[in-house]
């Protein structure tokens, strides 16, 4: 009998060496040695002499940034108010891309979610018109996405010649898709139940979407956009290698003659623009959710 | 109630909702710094007239139909020329070196901010770990804030910099390596993962890692036998999301000069093949999509383990 009862006791499972999570680990870890052995990555590369030596002197210059230039010629502008300046030009190309990215992300957003949708749409024309808009907007946001803003930045330069305006579009057309996107995923995360309220009381489904679902999804909507805001100055910055003459383009300048202590100034200020923005959209998310409570 | 008094008390409950100092004001900031950026003068002084450009938008747009379909005017005898532009010419390569360099990269800078994060999560990394007081040392508090501050704000410094940046710095310095691409992705992605993961690990809210530093665990133990194993998936929700933004990310990189698919887009800019140029950054389109239905895959098992 003794016996028995031992054998029907729930026998206690002895976790593997090798358990789900560890294996998950391991066949990542596999992948990544072959990619990294396909794409020619050679540890030894990264430790050779030369690289070294300018890797140091470029790393012993983050301690010292320059606050004037390492070569300073007559006649320019001192060395700090250029880097002000570089500063501005990227935040105010970063605003504008957001400025036109957000209106259209929302729209964009608005007709791909479902979250808005009547429940039970009787008529069949308004049931497939609804479909294809969502498919169409869905598809569009796929592709703009798809395509670094980089690229379609070569691509409106080429067509139209160098101007503040191809770049605005051609960062704004991705940026735009992947703030719908992230729109309607966090509209369609909220709880439905104010919605479904002021539904059930009588109003339409336009209003009932803007009173019920938009307000709670503010604070994350918000900081979103923040993050992209951040994304956009990043970008700004990176236009700077195609010729508009934002941070990028005076890192370009600066890297090319070595004088890399400028190079880290300007690094500097671009990391302390962002922690800005950051603490900023911070406290704005701080007190918006405060109220709910 | 009458019709005055519903009135009124609307009034009174519009009179009394929350208002914040602080999001009017950003809002008076935002509305001003934008009507300043729209107003000042032009960024870029064009130096190309409104005809020249006319003239180069009708050469591009004649320039992107493929060669063949120009001389027969079918689209269908494109096809093999598509086919020999990615085969023999190397764009499948290119395509897949994209996918190598993003893997590669999120790895270490998955690896490296594993490592920092517990540092940088604010619950862990103090004098009083999950609230509960294990030292009284004057000198450890100050430690432990030094800590946390310099790993955010290495976090934080690593997020600012644009990976395209980067990775112009590091080509400048290594040399024409794959490194100098890995790196610029890591170093970049290693901010973001950091920064995310110490957010799992502060919104941690379970008991058993209290438990664990309650019992005389170390914040060490603690995060990796209880922390951990519990937000795992989460972590690898967020690794897939960064690897999906590596892959779109890689397909420019290569413009600074790896041999790649974004090397192979300026090659044929400046050759002015414009068709094939298209033809190249509709196959690397197809590449990030590629990637981005692979990533919602592996996350989406992901989160049905989690539950």
């Amino acid at each position: 009998m003794a016996k028995k009862s031992i054998n029907s006791l729930p026998s206690t499972t002895v976790s593997p060496l090798i358990g789900k999570r560890r294996s998950i680990l391991f066949w990542i870890t596999l992948i990544t040695i072959i990619c990294g052995f396909l794409i020619g990555l050679k540890p030894d590369n990264l430790f050779s002499n030369n690289s070294l030596k300018l890797a140091t002197e470029f790393f012993k210059a983050s301690i010292s940034p320059a606050i004037d230039y390492e070569n300073p010629v007559e006649g320019t502008e001192p060395f700090l108010k250029v880097v002000v300046e570089s500063i501005l030009i990227t935040l105010r190309f970063a605003i504008l891309v957001m400025s036109v990215s957000v209106p259209i992300g929302a729209i964009l957003a608005f007709l791909s979610t479902t979250a808005w949708w009547p429940e039970n749409i009787n008529s069949t024309t308004k049931k497939s018109l609804l479909r294809t808009l969502h498919i169409i907007a869905r598809s569009w946001i796929a592709f703009a996405r798809s395509i670094h803003e980089l690229i379609w930045g070569i691509i409106f330069i080429t067509a139209m010649g160098l101007s503040t305006e191809a770049a605005i579009v051609a960062v704004t057309i991705p940026f735009s898709g992947i703030l719908a996107k992230i729109y309607a995923e966090i509209f369609e995360e909220q709880c439905k139940e104010t919605q479904s309220m002021f539904r059930a009381i009588g109003a339409g489904y336009f209003v009932s979407f803007l009173v019920g679902i938009i307000p709670s999804a503010l604070p994350d909507i918000i900081s979103y956009t923040f993050y992209r805001l951040e994304c956009a100055l990043r970008a700004a910055a990176v236009f700077g290698f195609v010729g508009i003459e934002t941070i990028g383009y005076k890192i370009k300048l600066s890297s090319d003659e070595f004088h890399y202590q400028e190079v880290w100034t300007y690094l500097y200020a671009l990391f302390l623009t962002i922690a800005l923005l950051e603490w900023w959209g911070g406290k704005i998310r701080v007190s918006l959710n405060s109220k709910h409570v | 109630m009458s019709k005055e008094n519903q009135i009124r008390r609307i009034k009174e409950l519009h009179r009394n909702r929350s208002k914040s100092t602080i999001v009017r004001f950003s809002l008076l900031v935002l509305l001003a710094v934008i009507a300043w950026s729209w107003t000042a003068k032009s960024l870029h002084e064009s130096l190309i007239s409104k005809e020249q450009r006319s003239v180069n938008l009708q050469n591009f747009l004649e320039k992107i139909i493929p060669d063949p379909t120009r001389e027969s005017g079918k689209w269908s005898d494109s096809l093999p020329w598509v086919f020999k532009n990615l085969h023999d010419d190397g764009g499948l390569i290119a395509g897949l070196m994209t996918f190598g360099l993003a893997t590669t990269a999120i790895w270490i800078s998955g690896i490296l901010a594993f490592m920092i994060l517990p540092m940088a999560s604010k619950n862990l990394a103090t004098h009083r770990p999950l609230g509960i007081m294990v030292s009284n040392n004057k000198l450890t508090n100050i430690l432990w804030v030094i800590v946390n501050r310099v790993s955010r704000i290495l976090f934080l410094f690593t997020r600012s910099l644009p990976e395209y940046v980067l990775g112009f710095l590091l080509l400048s310095i290594l040399g024409p390596d794959p490194w100098a691409l890995v790196l610029a992705l890591a170093i970049h992605n290693f901010g973001i993962l950091g920064r995310l993961g110490s957010e799992i690990i502060e919104n941690n809210n379970s008991e058993t890692p209290k438990a664990f530093i309650s019992q005389g665990s170390g914040r060490f133990n603690s995060f990796m036998a209880a922390m951990v194993p519990e937000s795992f998936s989460r972590m690898l929700v967020y690794y897939f999301y960064r690897w999906e933004t590596c892959v779109r990310e890689s397909t420019v990189l290569g413009m600074l000069g790896i041999a790649s698919l974004g090397f192979m887009i300026s090659e044929a800019k400046a050759g002015r093949d414009f068709d094939k140029m298209i033809v190249l950054i509709l196959f690397g389109s197809l590449i990030v999509i590629l990637g981005d239905i692979l990533s919602y895959w592996v996350r989406s098992r992901l989160r049905l383990d989690k539950s």
